[in-house]
């Protein structure tokens, strides 16, 4: 079974209630959850207890998702807002990007060898924390840039000029590590 | 596998997590929660209240950005003339110079979620220059996104002293939109700064090829005025580029109106309005209250003109404890360039600057900026770093590298920015980095002349000083001497 149609069937049954089908879904999203929850908050000694908050929301919710192909997206702005939830709860000041879709430039977008992934994951550590979200969303779900958007709270046009953007720090970065 | 698979495994992999699902601890966690909610009673799915909550992007800087297109941008039209005597971007900007005020209204086009369904929504800017006050107010967010009717907006004013920024939270019960308000205050010294890189047009034209390709289209009457219309495709941004059509007009050199396109994807459907920028006026009357800084009705405050603390002249990332202050480029190319690097605040710095030397190694701080990139720039030029001086305030010790060209460095008017080259000398970098990757356009600076070393860059060095004073050593000829001594030892 494909995995959209194995997805939309979990969810259906989620919102029926059944116990296995939470679980099941569970399987299928926290690794990656985890991945994107410690991009947006590294360091946090506190990330399991986001991803408990994330899934409690999930589980309370879920009889409300009325698009049950938008799960995914519906899933991160969950995650994103119980992360910049706890930013708040810290006093933690969100640095909030600057461009809104400023024009894109120069050339085209690099592609990454993905036999680097450990290179491409260093890397991405140390962009910006709005380019590190867009690209780790890119990168772990393959998401379009609508539903990037969808997340992120921004405009598609925005979401592509920082993907591109992102995509120009990140090869830079590549390039660095690799002397 | 396919790529994709590949690549988020591999990314999975390399922070430690198993692909193929949860850990047992998380396992027993989950179920435990589970368990839980099922024996609540109040666990009844939708009925606990969440606010779910996402700050909204402040458009302080987006006034800034459009600010130091400076040299590039007086350039202008010129070439669109072709020997023409109209008036051109040149004396559109003397014009600017010389206004009081710059009244620009029009339309901003949003995404409706699909890029073939644009809206337009108003969007309203004042420009007092004189007195460094300013009011934006446009529409920031998509209408689909949201499910909302309208559009967010924001509304930034500054009074030349205070700026007032609001944004909003999301709600995602309900997508309301609880507002807030956050004051900015700016040191004497960052007022006049504003002051001198405020401008009122678009920053696409940072570079000198950019408009050389814009050709007169025609001319037209607009307000009982004759205008020229002027179009042309911000070359540098190809292949996702930047459309312009300007209404200029060839007798006073008045810009009366902007309307402008992005390419928004290569081979995708074309140009796509951003914004018709349809009325610009100079030296018009404000509305009463235009420049007010009073939080609207409404709002929750995060702090208030009271409680706010004066904005320190440096931009960075608390995580990574690494800061751009503000950069110079002198008249030979060469830049000074003030940073601070402090990942430990209460640990004193001062045995690191106490034996440098003028033109000598950069001290060796935590992170250190070794060098400047001009981008974009056709040839990988770059300015390698040396110590210059360096000021101390509330403890903070603030270095000013002088970055000197290892070959001709191009015009300054030719490139964007210049990209910081940073290293972190101690251990892994930061984990959360945020270190700064360009020098900002609104701390950037084109020094010219004595006077203007003077008031910029001995000013800044003073800004960031206890005693409120540059070093005396720090002189515009002593500068420049120092950065040919510097250059020499390159050619040897």
């Amino acid at each position: 079974m494909e995995f959209e149609e194995r997805l939309e069937k979990t969810v259906h049954r989620c919102q029926d209630g059944e116990r296995a089908a939470f679980e099941e879904l569970f399987e299928m999203y926290q690794p990656r959850l985890k991945y994107y929850v410690r991009r947006l908050d590294s360091g946090d000694a506190n990330t399991d207890d986001t991803l408990q908050d994330i899934w409690l929301a999930v589980f309370k919710k879920i009889h409300k998702l009325k698009d049950v192909q938008s799960f995914a997206v519906w899933l991160y702005r969950i995650a994103r807002n119980k992360v910049y939830d706890g930013f708040r709860r810290k006093d933690r000041f969100v640095r909030l990007p600057k461009e809104d879709e400023l024009p894109v430039s120069g050339s085209i977008e690099p592609v990454f060898d993905t036999n680097h992934s450990e290179i491409l994951h260093r890397a991405l550590n140390t962009l910006k924390p709005h380019h590190r979200e867009v690209l780790t969303l890119c990168f772990i779900e393959q998401m379009s840039y609508q539903s990037i958007a969808d997340v992120v709270g921004c405009s598609i046009g925005t979401v592509r000029s920082r993907i591109f953007y992102a995509k120009q720090s990140l090869r830079e970065e590549m390039e660095s590590q690799n002397g | 596998m396919d790529n994709n698979k590949k690549l988020s495994e591999g990314l999975l992999k390399a922070d430690g997590i198993n692909p193929a699902g949860a850990t047992e601890s998380e396992r027993i966690a989950f179920g435990k929660m589970l368990d839980k909610q099922s024996k609540s009673k109040q666990s009844k799915p939708g009925s606990r209240l969440d606010i779910c909550r996402i700050i909204m992007k402040s458009r302080i800087t987006q006034l800034a950005a459009a600010a130091v297109m400076i040299a590039g941008t007086i350039i202008g039209l010129h070439w669109f003339g072709h020997g023409s005597p109209a008036y051109g971007i040149t004396e559109a900007l003397e014009l600017w110079k010389n206004a009081q005020t710059v009244h620009i209204k029009g339309w901003k086009f949003l995404h409706t979620g699909d890029d073939t369904q644009l809206q337009k929504f108003p969007f309203d800017i004042w420009f007092d220059k004189r007195n460094g006050r300013f009011k934006h107010w446009r529409p920031i967010s998509p209408v689909g996104v949201y499910k909302t009717e309208t559009p967010r907006y924001n509304l930034t004013v500054s009074d030349g002293q205070y700026i007032m920024d609001t944004s909003g939270y999301i709600n995602s019960d309900d997508n309301s939109v609880p507002p807030l308000v956050v004051f900015t205050k700016l040191s004497p010294f960052q007022q006049r700064l504003r002051i001198h890189t405020m401008n009122p047009f678009p920053a696409y034209f940072a570079n000198l090829n950019q408009v050389k390709g814009f050709t007169k289209a025609g001319r037209e009457q607009i307000k009982n005025k004759t205008v020229d219309i002027w179009e042309g495709v911000i070359t540098s941004a190809s292949p996702f580029s930047i459309k312009m059509k300007i209404w200029l007009s060839p007798e006073t050199g008045e810009i009366v109106r902007i309307f402008t396109w992005r390419n928004a994807e290569k081979n995708s459907i074309g140009w796509v309005a951003i914004s018709d920028d349809d009325t610009i006026e100079y030296d018009v009357m404000p509305p009463a209250n235009c420049f007010n800084t009073d939080p609207p009705a409404g709002h929750k405050q995060i702090n208030t003109k009271e409680t706010v603390v004066e904005r320190e002249l440096s931009d960075g990332s608390p995580d990574a404890g690494f800061y751009s202050c503000i950069g110079f480029t002198l008249k030979d190319g060469s830049v000074i360039y003030g940073w601070h690097a402090n990942n430990k605040p209460d640990e004193s710095q001062a045995h690191l600057f106490a034996d440098l030397e003028p033109g000598g190694p950069l001290p060796n701080l935590p992170a250190q900026v070794v060098g400047l990139k001009p981008w974009p720039a056709e040839e990988a030029i770059i300015l390698v770093g040396r110590h210059l001086t360096f000021t101390r305030k509330k403890g903070k010790f603030y270095e000013w590298g002088i970055y000197v060209p290892d070959e001709k460095a191009p015009e300054r008017n030719t490139f964007q920015t210049y990209k910081v080259i940073s290293e972190y000398n101690f251990g892994p970098r930061p984990f959360f980095d945020g270190r700064p990757d360009s020098l900002g356009q609104d701390h950037e600076l084109t020094i010219n002349s004595e006077q203007e070393f003077d008031i910029w860059v001995r000013g800044a060095m003073a800004e960031l000083s206890d005693d409120g004073k540059a070093p005396e050593s720090i002189t515009y000829e002593s500068v420049l001497q120092l950065a040919e001594k510097i250059r020499n030892t390159f050619n040897k």
